[in-house]
């Protein structure tokens, strides 16, 4: 990794990146002997190591292995569409597909959400992708956040886990979509293109097949890196913070929606089974339920780690707490109306 | 990166994730629905980046990897939760993750109907802890009332029950991240065996003395009373699924 470093990079196509973006934390840190001096440790010390026996360093072991292995499925059909996109789709095409004025491109991006099932983990490759290419950034972060939320899958998983109460299916349809287009014409109104600059297209040569395997497995890498971070974070967070206080911690009102907006951004749960969680926690008013099935998709920590990854760091802290508090207000309006 | 070190890292993992699903790895962390798909993906970057390190010319592959700056060796960090399932191999959450988690009875709405309880076999009526307790606290109290069944879970100590000990599984929608317990006091079993100890336990539900008034039903408990209690192996699918 230090040769990287030394060797002029390739320069990319499109203006050049700061110097900030160029050098970011993670190509300046030691990575792999850092991994590869953690694993040699591991393997010689094993089991016998007091640190890895500990219940709670098992539990963060287990959480952590089992939201990155969940992921990947998801991953791979994102980094495949991402690929298709990068090979087979003409660079122009974009432009032509979506309707020119944003107003109506925004919304149209947000419906095409429900063609993908699967939960977030692929649909951040595949709108940093739709980016690349040349679509409008709302436009795909529109995707990007309507796509985990209102696919059938998980309305299907939402109706199984609220059999008696159909209209929370409505609910959760009705919110993620609105909220996706409110964040998206907000985007289109506000937002820079320099925000979204670190997803810009790579030229790459040789035959289709070969761009469709090279991004492929060069999304899936950098995807993926971010979601083990986001990973580490979100079961870091679920062993230190006991779910148990929530048996303390109920009812309805203010507290109740900001008490599961945060639990939704905590526990990083995949789009498919927040619903069953939701479902689970009784003591909790159905509007403050909805609002953690809408949050949820949105913004949790290895969303916020992978988007981090895909468009880069300066993206992420201004989208992130857009996201979160659009959803939050979305979903409250929604809760107190429907349900 | 090259595109080399890139390609062996993900046929490194694509075929990690297919002995996974092979040796049944998978159902300490997953939903058991989870394996197709995970024998798919594991199978497609295998594929992908086998044919690339087969196909490509040798110098394209010593080639560095054009990126736009961002995040590069980033990638790097998916060996760490594929060392750990090597190395440390972890096991399903247990009764230490039971004891920190709230206890709660998932998938059930006030007005659920249940199907008829399945045929008895050899004496009691197996049935899934989390749909036993969903029935004892949502359903009709004659459908189980007087009705041996057989539940399985592991011991949960908890200083609060003193006649008896706890038996917990947990229920999972997608991975273990997401895993809420259930549990079910269980009375008459004799000493409470080791935390963690997997247990068949034939019993009948001891209806609640008064009824539980709907907001407190969070925090209900299930009771049973034992009839015959055996220790079993660790069940191949650990979890329980929501769906």
């Amino acid at each position: 990794m230090a040769e990287t470093e030394t060797r002029t990079p390739i320069p990319p196509a499109g203006p050049p990146l700061g110097d900030g973006q160029r050098r970011g934390i993670w190509s300046r840190l030691p990575l792999l002997e850092l991994i590869l001096l953690g694993i040699v440790l591991a393997a010689t010390l094993g089991p016998d190591l007091p640190l890895l026996n500990r219940p709670l360093v098992q539990t963060f072991t287990t959480i952590f292995v089992s939201i990155t292995v969940a992921a990947l499925p998801f991953l791979v059909l994102g980094v495949a569409v991402s690929g298709a996109i990068a090979a087979f789709v003409p660079p122009r095409f974009m432009e032509r597909a979506l309707p020119k004025r944003p107003v109506l491109a925004v919304p149209t991006a947000g419906m095409a959400g429900l063609l993908l099932p699967g939960c977030e983990c692929g649909s951040v490759p595949i709108a940093g992708r739709l980016v690349a290419r040349g679509a409008l950034p709302a436009a795909a972060l529109t995707f990007l956040l309507s796509a985990p939320a209102i696919n059938p899958v998980v309305l299907v998983a939402t109706a199984i886990a609220f059999p008696a109460q159909p209209i929370v299916v409505v609910a959760r349809f009705l919110a993620s979509l609105i909220t996706a287009v409110t964040v998206g014409l907000l985007w289109n109104r506000f937002g820079r293109t320099a925000w979204t600059a670190s997803a810009r297209a790579v030229p790459m040569e040789g035959t289709k097949w070969q761009v469709f395997r090279t991004t492929m497995v060069h999304d899936f890498m950098q995807a993926g890196g971010f979601l083990v971070i986001g990973a580490a974070a979100a079961a870091t967070l679920q062993v230190v913070v006991p779910r148990s206080i929530l048996d303390t911690l109920a009812g309805s009102g203010v507290v109740a929606i900001a008490t599961m907006a945060l639990l939704a951004v905590i526990l990083s749960i995949c789009s498919e089974a927040d619903a069953f969680v939701a479902a689970s926690l009784t003591q909790f008013s159905m509007t403050s339920r909805l609002v953690f099935m809408v949050v949820g998709p949105a913004v949790d920590l290895k969303l916020v780690a992978m988007q981090a990854g895909t468009f880069g760091t300066p993206f992420a802290l201004r989208f992130a707490p857009l996201v979160f508090v659009t959803a939050v207000v979305v979903a409250t309006l929604v809760g107190r109306i429907l349900l | 990166m090259t595109l080399g070190t890139q390609n062996m890292l993900v046929l490194f993992i694509g075929l990690l994730v297919i002995r996974l699903v092979v040796t049944k790895g998978h159902l300490s962390y997953v939903r058991p629905g989870l394996g197709m798909l995970l024998l798919i993906a594991g199978g497609v970057m295998t594929i992908v980046s086998g044919i690339t390190l087969w196909t490509a010319a040798e110098g394209s592959l010593r080639r560095k990897e054009i990126h736009p700056g961002h995040g590069r060796g980033a990638g790097w960090l998916l060996l760490l939760p594929l060392f750990a399932l090597m190395v440390v191999e972890p096991a399903p959450l247990g009764a230490y993750a039971a004891g920190f988690r709230s206890a709660q009875i998932p998938t059930v709405e006030p007005n659920a109907t249940f199907p008829p309880l399945p045929a008895a076999e050899e004496g009691a009526v197996p049935l899934p802890l989390n749909h036993f307790a969903a029935r004892a606290l949502f359903g009709d109290p004659e459908d189980l009332e007087d009705v041996s069944v057989r539940l399985t879970g592991f011991v949960t100590p908890d200083p609060s029950v003193t006649d008896g000990f706890l038996l917990t599984r947990f229920v999972v929608g997608c991975c273990a991240a997401d895993a809420v317990p259930v549990q079910v006091v269980v009375h008459g079993g004799g000493p409470a065996p080791p935390a963690d100890t997997w247990l068949e336990v034939d019993g009948t539900w001891r209806p609640p003395a008064e009824p539980i008034p709907p907001d407190r039903i969070h925090l209900a408990k299930v009771h049973l009373d034992t009839l015959n209690v055996r220790p079993v192996p660790q069940p191949e699918a650990p979890y329980e699924s929501a769906f």
